[in-house]
């Protein structure tokens, strides 16, 4: 007792010291977000009940800042985890914390941090909560910036693996800023950003069992793998030119069937803007860059330690993204240009208002692999696990994977209705789900007409029709001919009411209906719905989770302060 | 350029070939290495004995002062758990403790220690797992010179369900050792399980470091002399045509292994442990003399 009361003293005169100094000081900021759902049984969708009649989602990022110092911490529970949602995510408490101290030349993090370096092709620590996706480092952070223009990072740490932490991955990335490290360059057109970074990782050997395939022997698996990347951002003017390389060690992991093949990735990204004018075209080429903590991880979005930056349009409307690109980080090439010009007002084409023209086009092909047998082997052991894998040729391309076409015109049609027209064309390849099958391709017309009642009353109203070549097997339930129609009206600024249908009138199956009612007010916006969720997959900037079927009601509440 | 330039372009050149350093080149030629002995597995007669037993591994170094304090923790343990202990002594080669003291020791270290001792991430000594249970989610360690928390660590270990039992038998076959596991499942199971073997000899005279004193003549029991299988077992073939195996089931594996003419087989004792391929939890173990 005694100890606790001194413990307590000691304490008091701990915070009374820190207030005097004004360390109790700064503000405290964070939100909230509580994602709830129900589902029933339904057999012609594909949906189940749920035991535990609803599922749960929910998270409370606060975060305290004083001057040069912040704090925070993120508290998550799932009860149970919504579906699509790994199960490994069941539980709660507190999933990061972190205090980082911070100033215009360096800053330090201790806990759990995300990073970056350059596109990512070595290191991307982020979070995506919609694809419960969460690869926090825990360990220390660190940032200096010894001269004007240079700037050098450094990590080291564990990544989260749901409630767990797993593997070592350490890392150092250096970026020179030629015009700000140069005087005289310092006011210069052309702008130049050179960076290099390096990173590895570290897992101890266990077990990996390849009895199966070669009696008596075991792959003698490195420990430590390394990948670096150079980079590069020039500009001048309008125009823009980025790109980055990487190459990584050996790295035979459950993904890429144990083979010992060195990873490597290069992209390209050139630009051009002006006034009513912008252009970009992206290349890239990637083999073998699946860079993972833990290297029998299954999981396709868990402990990835890098990221192969997307080059498909992330599309919004519901049948053009119902086939989303997903990132083959085994191996893949392709390109995307994507121009966005205005016509200008009071012109033929452009009418009172003008008009915006949005035209992307992307296609990903697979790599021409030869596959290659393990020295001193048969032949029938090649691509096996301990072999090289393949060869591939840089310029070669494989199979096609993914190919999109869209022309988005928009328009406003007087000071209160805008339209919006779309034409999408979508070839989709299944292998890049993991599944056999023909090739589909798909017609996508959208028309979105908004209808600006007043300053607080909006309605919007929604038509798509998606005709494919696909049909309905009884496996892919967004297989055959779909239309869709979608109202939403906006009242009062505060309130929004939206009800969508989706059918399948020809060689698919289900009727997909929806209803929501939401309510904003400040920061905090609360919304229920009901309705029917086809099983697909989501995806953003190539990474996917799997959505499965579901029909019931939905609730959602996000609040900041 | 000046001085502070000079400085930190030699330090981050510093640090960059560390982590450089930090890449592992594996040629072509030894991607393979030899898994251990190979299991052949029939259908099995049962196992009499339902007993369930758990392994203690304790990592110790002949330098460790306090590692005789912990041998005797263990070895009351061992009296007062009738048989359901088994203990095994390693030595890794990841610190100085567990050299040989002098030149006229025998070295005790193991290749297979050493796996495992990275794995678990041993950086102290003496320390012990019993069953390679998890504390949340690190692996629950405890230090055996403690005394206090050897028998709780103990029976944390055989608190859990008795998934299968298990007998070892080893008949020595000219220059080889003829091995003989047998299980019997006592529940579905849907894991995937291995059996790991191992060989451990007693009666081992080195010089040990005990608290100030250097006793040359200290003697070393189960001290753990090789993996016979691959340090993380053998796969049972249990012959399931599901994802379940059911309760019920008797499985036989054979293996055939070669024991250094550098041991005293008299003294050696084969031991069996059954785990988790994936979690690595031990679930049952068993140990014989060498017929």
């Amino acid at each position: 007792m005694k100890k606790h009361i001194l413990l307590l003293l000691a304490l008091c005169v701990a915070v009374s010291t820190a207030m005097g100094q004004g360390i109790m000081g700064g503000h405290v900021t964070g939100n909230f977000q509580i994602d709830a759902q129900t589902s029933r049984e339904d057999s012609v969708i594909g949906s189940k009940s749920l035991p535990e009649i609803m599922h749960l989602n929910a998270r409370g990022d606060i975060l305290y800042t004083n001057g040069n110092f912040s704090a925070g911490l993120r508290y998550e529970a799932y009860l149970n985890p919504m579906e699509g949602f790994r199960p490994e995510y069941e539980g709660q408490g507190i999933a990061n914390y972190f205090a980082s101290y911070k100033t215009k030349d360096f800053a330090i993090t201790a806990g759990h941090f995300y990073e970056q370096f350059g596109n990512g092709l070595t290191l991307r620590a982020y979070e995506d909560r919609y694809l419960g996706i969460d690869n926090a480092i825990r360990g220390f952070n660190v940032m200096y910036r010894p001269f004007r223009g240079i700037t050098l990072k450094g990590l080291i740490g564990q990544q989260r693996y749901f409630w767990d932490q797993r593997g070592l991955v350490r890392g150092i990335d250096g970026e020179v800023s030629v015009n700000e490290l140069l005087a005289s360059l310092a006011e210069a057109k052309t702008r130049l950003t050179l960076g290099a970074s390096f990173v590895s990782k570290y897992e101890a050997t266990s077990g990996i069992n390849v009895d199966s395939y070669l009696d008596g022997f075991k792959l003698n698996l490195p420990a430590n793998v390394g990948a670096a990347a150079v980079r590069m951002d020039l500009s001048h003017g309008g125009f823009g030119l980025q790109a980055e390389y990487a190459r990584k060690g050996d790295d035979p992991c459950d993904l890429n069937n144990y083979i010992y093949h060195k990873g490597e990735a290069i992209w390209v990204s050139a630009s051009y803007s002006q006034k009513g004018l912008s252009a970009n075209l992206q290349a890239k080429r990637i083999e073998n860059m699946c860079f993972r903590s833990v290297r029998s991880e299954k999981y396709p979005e868990a402990m990835y330690i890098n990221y192969i930056p997307a080059i498909t349009k992330q599309h919004t409307y519901a049948f053009l993204s119902m086939y989303p690109y997903q990132t083959q980080t085994d191996g893949e090439m392709g390109l995307q240009a994507d121009v966005i010009y205005k016509i200008k007002k009071e012109t033929l084409l452009g009418g009172k208002y003008g008009t915006d023209l949005h035209l992307n086009a992307s296609v990903i092909t697979g790599l021409d692999m030869q596959p290659v047998a393990l020295s001193g082997l048969d032949t029938a052991m090649t691509g096996a696990p301990g072999s090289s894998g393949y060869s591939s040729d840089f310029f070669k391309a494989g199979d096609l994977y993914y190919a999109d076409a869209s022309l988005e015109v928009a328009r406003k049609l007087s000071s209160k209705v805008k339209l919006a027209a779309t034409y999408g064309y979508v070839v989709y390849n299944p292998v890049v789900e993991g599944h056999t099958g023909d090739i589909h391709h798909n017609h996508v017309v959208v028309a979105d007409l908004t209808w600006k009642l007043n300053r607080k009353n909006v309605l919007r109203f929604e038509g798509e029709w998606m005709g494919s070549d696909s049909k309905y097997d009884g496996e892919d339930k967004r297989s055959g001919d779909w239309i869709m129609g979608l109202v939403e009206y906006n009242f009062t600024s505060k309130w929004f009411f939206c009800v969508s249908d989706q059918y399948a009138y020809n060689d698919g199956v289900g009727n997909y209906y929806n209803l929501s009612v939401g309510y904003t007010t400040g920061a905090t916006r609360i919304q229920f719905g009901y309705g029917k969720q086809r099983e697909g997959i989501i995806c953003i900037g190539g990474v996917c989770r799997t959505v499965p079927a579901s029909n019931g009601f939905t609730f959602s509440l996000t609040t900041s302060f | 350029m000046n001085h502070s330039i000079i400085q930190a372009i030699k330090y981050s050149l510093l640090i960059i070939l560390l982590v450089f350093a930090s890449c592992d080149k594996i040629d072509e030629e030894e991607r393979l290495v030899p898994a251990g002995a190979k299991a052949q597995w029939e259908e099995g007669s049962g196992v009499d004995d339902k007993t369930q037993r758990t392994l203690l591994e304790k990592y110790t170094g002949v330098g460790c002062i306090n590692c005789p304090i912990a041998d005797i923790n263990i070895h009351k343990a061992d009296s007062a758990m009738g048989g359901r202990l088994i203990a095994v002594s390693i030595h890794d080669f990841s610190s100085t403790l567990t050299s040989p003291v002098d030149a006229t020791s025998p070295d005790l270290r193991t290749e297979v220690g050493q796996v495992w001792s990275s794995f678990f991430g041993i950086t102290q000594l003496p320390m012990a797992l019993v069953g390679r249970n998890r504390k949340a989610s690190d692996w629950a360690m405890y230090n055996p010179a403690d005394a206090s928390l050897v028998m709780p660590s103990i029976s944390d270990a055989l608190d859990q369900p008795n998934v299968a039992a298990l007998a070892v038998k080893a008949v020595k076959n000219g220059d080889d050792i003829d091995i003989t596991v047998d299980l019997e499942y006592l529940q579905d199971l849907t894991d995937s399980l291995t059996v790991t073997l191992f060989i451990m000899e007693d009666s081992i005279r080195a010089t040990q470091k005990n608290g100030h004193n250097i006793d040359t003549n200290y003697i070393h029991n189960h001290i753990l002399r090789d993996a016979i299988t691959d340090p993380w077992g053998a796969l049972v073939d249990d012959g399931r045509t599901s994802n379940v195996v059911n309760a019920g089931t008797k499985r036989r594996g054979s293996f055939t292994y070669t024991p250094s003419k550098d041991w005293r087989l008299d003294r050696c004792h084969i031991v069996a442990y059954l785990s988790n391929y994936a979690s690595k939890r031990i679930y049952n173990a068993a140990k014989c003399d060498i017929e």
